[in-house]
């Protein structure tokens, strides 16, 4: 795995055990990591702060205390619901069930071409919060599309072929007014990664006999055991 | 239930496969026979490959069941096609229960039957469509394109477009940009409102 992948993956998975150690009044340190070598996302350190974690929030339960986990890493996750906590040492009966509601908004807009006001469809939305993406969308056949996030501040990135990327930053969700975007003409070679609403449109380089690695920024696609 | 083989497990992808953290699990095993697959190892002879039974799958990939509650993630079954398993499939969403959210990376090239089952207990489908030309479909493939795409509507009918994300690869030698722009068009169509398109390179 790329390094550099791996501590993004690693920060990321730090910062939800962060929010469930801090939502449910657990002292937990976790101290900014060190190593500089080749990182796999988690270390014997991580795991050891999440089995810390399963056992204290297993103690809250048996103590009839409240266990607040679902949703909670809300820039991982585009919904919250009605969970059942359950370490994976506990029984069934153990468990007990939580609830963590958060509202959420709806999103609309729309794409057209800058010149000719035609509308764009399959053109892809990436949502960004602090430089990193937590939803994205595809218009429909006009042009248009819809999607939910919570309150909050985000980036807007429109990206499509032919067309020059379109940045809206500082973007207020709950929005006043849909979101209308006007795309600008730009002849862009197809050899060159796009970023498609929650996923890539990447350039995926395969070997002579197929399956080799590829390499969405970083992300190998197929299984490595 | 017996043990299945599995060409592979892969912890904390965030965002890949849907929402939050999730673990991929691939399965042995597959119908079709793409010229530029990228998970070969689920054609060959499934000796030596780690096998687990869906309690034994759910004890080893639970290490993660904090990420998956936190986060709305799960297990992505991916291979190979995880729809020729939608018994394992069953048995593992009565194991973990609501919690994890369940997500399947699928080609549709299965029995109708199959389809019904897996919507009864996966909450989002990845579908691999490939072509909508069925001579080109054949050629990269040597699958039926027609029972993918009834089986796609089939899909639809049964868990709605938000649940379902549709790809689209442009494959040098096989289709064209415009031959994936009739495809996409197709989709929306059919009321596809999710569409993540590929470019392969071929070197």
């Amino acid at each position: 795995m790329d390094m550099n992948r791996g501590k993004d993956i690693c920060k990321e998975l730090k910062a939800v055990r962060r929010q469930i150690a801090a939502e449910n009044g657990i002292d937990l340190e976790i101290p900014e990591c060190t190593y500089h070598g080749a990182c796999p996302g988690t270390c014997p350190r991580c795991e050891s702060e999440v089995r810390f974690l399963e056992n204290e929030l297993a103690k809250r339960i048996k103590l009839g205390k409240v266990a607040t986990v679902a949703g909670l890493a809300l820039t991982l996750s585009a919904t919250a619901q009605a969970q059942d906590v359950a370490p994976r040492q506990q029984q069934a009966a153990d468990s007990v069930k939580v609830e963590r509601k958060v509202a959420m908004y709806e999103v609309k807009g729309s794409v057209v071409d800058e010149k000719t006001r035609e509308p764009l469809p399959f053109v892809n939305v990436v949502v960004m919060r602090d430089g990193k993406q937590v939803h994205g969308a595809t218009t429909d056949f006009d042009g248009n599309f819809k999607l939910r996030l919570p309150e909050g501040e985000y980036d807007f990135e429109i990206v499509t072929v032919g067309y020059a990327r379109y940045i809206r930053t500082g973007v207020k969700v709950p929005m006043e007014q849909p979101l209308e975007v006007e795309l600008k003409n730009d002849a862009t070679p197809i050899d060159q990664i796009i970023e498609v609403g929650g996923s890539y449109f990447p350039i995926i380089d395969i070997g002579p006999e197929g399956g080799m690695n590829t390499n969405i920024q970083g992300v190998p696609l197929y299984i490595q055991y | 239930m017996e043990s299945v083989p599995f060409i592979g497990i892969d912890r904390h992808r965030l965002g890949i496969d849907g929402v939050g953290v999730t673990t991929l699990a691939a399965f042995h095993g597959c119908p079709l026979r793409c010229r530029y697959c990228l998970n070969r190892r689920c054609l060959e002879d499934p000796e030596g490959l780690r096998r687990f039974t869906p309690q034994e799958l759910y004890d080893y990939v639970g290490v993660d069941n904090l990420y998956f509650i936190a986060t709305g993630g799960g297990v992505c079954f991916g291979g190979g096609e995880p729809l020729l398993r939608v018994d394992f499939l069953t048995e593992f969403k009565a194991i973990c229960g609501k919690g994890w959210n369940l997500t399947a990376e699928t080609s549709l090239q299965v029995p109708s039957e199959s389809v019904r089952g897996a919507a009864e207990v996966v909450g989002d489908f990845i579908v691999d469509i490939k072509e909508s030309n069925p001579d080109i479909y054949y050629s990269y493939t040597s699958g039926d394109a027609a029972r993918a795409w009834d089986n796609l509507a089939l899909l639809l009918s049964l868990v709605g477009p938000e649940h379902v994300i549709v790809r689209v690869p442009q494959i040098p030698d096989y289709n064209t940009e415009a031959d994936c722009d009739r495809t996409a068009q197709r989709l929306v169509s059919m009321g596809i409102t999710r569409i993540d398109r590929f470019v392969y390179r071929v070197k």
